[in-house]
């Protein structure tokens, strides 16, 4: 009875414990017709994307995020290492269910109208006809696209063929999310909007693992990121671990008059501070962008508005 | 399999939204109607004209779209479908080919749906049928000589050889026939006419009666002896010293009754079908490792070989052989290497058995040809799990 406890606890335990997605000195090779090498996409790769964790793959054009992904998902197999998801080899049947793929290339079918591919994806993914119609409208609501549902894709724009890939994405309610790129293409809203879906699947538990190569995308979502070049991986942490910076204090005041500030600039001053920078903050384009846009009541960002 | 069913029925629904479905279906159903009108210039060129464009159209044009389409279209479907999980790779493999069959099929209902409506049109709506085999007698001098089944008989006019086919009575119609025959040249100068024989018909030897003849085709002629209702007999004797003439003993048919062609035109399109899944099967096996390009043109190699090829090999050194055997009575001459090339062009099976589609160019009933379409449905189906099997291994970068 004992020895029952204990397995079926450690069995738990360690099923808990299984990474999402682990990638493990992988090397990947692409070559020309003669079997020579051509270019390194990817070499000696090894990151591990806990469960319920956001994974930021940070790179330039060319640095193997995507080939990474390929293989996460069995498009590709590496020429040396191992990848598993969720335990699982990539390409199984098993590994394919737990993933959700949102490739950086729209793949959606351009006659069918935004309803009948979320429901072709939704029977390939298993569900029921009843629940892939119930989960489609469902998703056609949460990502904007009601008004579209019955245009079809091809008429789309870019914006909203992402908004339709990731709900394709989202149908089969998979355990691991990778996310080539989600916001390429979307409008600033949009973006915001990915951003916030991103972080209601982590509260999920989901596990998602994102590149983009505009930074600022994954700033606020990531809880590490990696970054890349040549295939190789350079550097790879928390946000806290990577961007924190201990010379430098900022401080911010609310309702502070210019009287305040030059008292509080003085009383630096005299502790022997350095003070190079003192001025109220300016909101970045973004903010003032959704700020505008999202009270006049156009597209898709209707939602909470961040600010610092 | 629901998975498989699933993303055929998203292609169709694809393919049939597309700007120039509509135009197509409709161009399919018009072809033949519009070009028999504009092309033919009496009653008999309409009525060849619209026979042989679908029949032209059900064994060129179908396996060729399949060449091209299984190319492409794999490339289309897949190339949207690959990243969809989790669908397997070689569901959509398969889905795709179910739904490139399901195009071909539709295709060939629309150009066989206006051929029909063209023959209707013209008042050509029924088709030959005729007898079954008959006895073949082959005389030379007093001695006659009973023809084997399936056994081929050369005719040489300086030998004094005639054919002679016994008939069972069927009715007391006037007697109408078709005889295809085959030609080798003896030598002696150069053939003199397209038909290098007579007919004669009658109830016995001493009493026949010459059949006037018209060339229907290539190595093909009809006859129609009027006056001669319920002639049990149908001699024929070659007239032209430099050709031999061939004849099977079934190649002598006399018409008993017509019917409409709506059943022959089904069994052409499942002869033309199964070519074109087999051509398609075969593109998109090569497709499944390699660019669309280089599909294609597999495809178009397997289309070449298997319709000119044996075609061509019957027309130059099988014949040449087959003439040496039936009247030099000596073995071919030829060297090793070269007469296993051409013992295996002349093995190679044609794309379309050429039989029933000539029959329907000309006028006559087809019947059978299904185990031939049926072989080559099953070598299709043979290569599509192993292309799916390929395209699933395969890496896509």
């Amino acid at each position: 009875m004992t020895f029952v406890i204990f397995v079926l606890l450690f069995g738990c335990a360690r099923g808990s414990n299984l990474p999402a997605v682990e990638l493990n000195e992988l090397v990947k090779d692409f070559r020309d017709f003669f079997g020579r090498r051509r270019v390194r996409a990817l070499d000696g790769l090894s990151i591990s994307v806990n469960p319920g964790e956001v994974f930021g793959l940070l790179g330039p054009n060319g640095s193997g995020k995507t080939t990474a992904f390929k293989i996460c998902v069995g498009l590709l197999r590496p020429d040396k290492g191992d990848a598993t998801v969720n335990g699982h080899k990539p390409g199984t049947l098993a590994a394919r269910r737990a993933t959700g793929f949102l490739p950086e290339e729209s793949t959606l079918l351009p006659f069918l109208n935004a309803r009948e591919t979320l429901r072709l994806h939704g029977a390939l993914a298993g569900l029921t006809r009843a629940d892939a119609r119930k989960r489609a409208d469902e998703l056609i609501e949460r990502v904007g696209l009601t008004d579209a549902a019955t245009r079809r894709v091809k008429g789309f724009s870019k914006g909203m063929q992402r908004r339709l890939g990731i709900a394709s994405v989202l149908i089969g309610d998979p355990d691991v999310f990778i996310l080539d790129e989600p916001t390429s293409g979307l409008d600033p809203l949009g973006a915001r909007d990915m951003k916030e879906l991103i972080a209601e699947l982590r509260k999920k538990g989901k596990s998602i693992l994102i590149s983009s190569h505009l930074l600022g995308e994954l700033e606020n979502v990531c809880d590490r990121v990696a970054f890349l070049m040549h295939g190789k991986l350079l550097k790879q942490g928390t946000l806290e671990e990577l961007l924190r910076r201990h010379d430098v204090h900022e401080m911010h005041f609310k309702g502070a008059r210019p009287d305040d500030v030059a008292a509080l600039e003085a009383l630096a001053r005299e502790r022997g501070l350095d003070v190079p920078r003192s001025a109220a903050p300016l909101r970045s384009l973004e903010a003032f962008y959704i700020e505008t846009l999202g009270k006049s009541g156009s597209g898709a960002g209707s939602g909470p508005e961040k600010h610092n | 399999m629901n998975r498989v069913l699933t993303i055929t029925r998203a292609a169709l629904a694809e393919t049939f939204r597309s700007p120039t479905a509509l135009l197509s279906a409709l161009g399919l159903l018009a072809l033949v109607p519009v070009l028999t009108f504009l092309g033919g210039q009496d009653e008999g060129a309409r009525v060849w004209l619209s026979r042989t464009l679908l029949v032209e159209g059900l064994r060129l044009a179908l396996p060729l779209g399949a060449c091209l389409g299984g190319a492409w279209l794999l490339r289309v479907t897949m190339k949207r479908g690959w990243a969809t999980l989790p669908a397997r790779r070689g569901e959509w493999f398969a889905g795709a080919a179910l739904a490139g069959i399901a195009l071909m099929t539709l295709a060939a209902a629309f150009l066989a749906a206006g051929a029909l409506a063209a023959a209707t049109l013209i008042g050509s709506s029924a088709l030959a049928v005729q007898t079954a085999t008959p006895k073949v007698l082959r005389s030379h001098g007093q001695r006659p000589v009973t023809a084997g089944p399936g056994q081929r008989m050369w005719l040489a006019t300086k030998a004094n050889e005639r054919l002679v086919f016994e008939f069972a009575k069927e009715s007391s119609r006037e007697v109408e026939g078709v005889i295809a025959f085959e030609m080798a040249l003896t030598g002696d100068g150069a053939p003199g006419r397209d038909i290098p024989f007579t007919v004669q018909v009658g109830d016995s030897l001493d009493d026949l009666v010459d059949a006037p003849l018209h060339a229907e085709a290539r190595k093909r002629a009809s006859f129609i002896a009027r006056g001669r209702a319920g002639a049990t007999m149908v001699v024929l004797t070659p007239r032209d010293p430099a050709v031999l003439v061939g004849v099977y003993p079934d190649s002598c048919r006399l018409v008993i009754h017509r019917e409409h062609p709506a059943l022959s035109a089904l069994w052409l399109a499942l002869q033309g079908l199964a070519a074109g899944a087999l051509c398609l099967a075969l593109v998109m096996f090569v497709r499944a490792r390699s660019t669309a390009p280089t599909a294609a043109l597999a495809g178009l190699l397997l289309f070449s070989a298997l319709t000119l090829l044996p075609g061509m090999s019957g027309a130059g050194s099988t014949m040449f052989r087959d003439k040496q055997a039936a009247f030099e009575r000596t073995q071919a001459k030829e060297t090793g290497g070269k007469k296993l090339l051409v013992s295996f062009i002349a093995a190679l099976p044609p794309l379309c058995p050429a039989e029933g589609f000539e029959a329907y160019i000309d006028g006559r009933t087809v019947e059978g040809g299904l185990i031939d379409a049926l072989w080559r449905a099953l070598a299709a189906l043979a290569l599509l799990p192993l292309g799916a099997l390929i395209f699933a291994r395969r890496q896509i970068n």
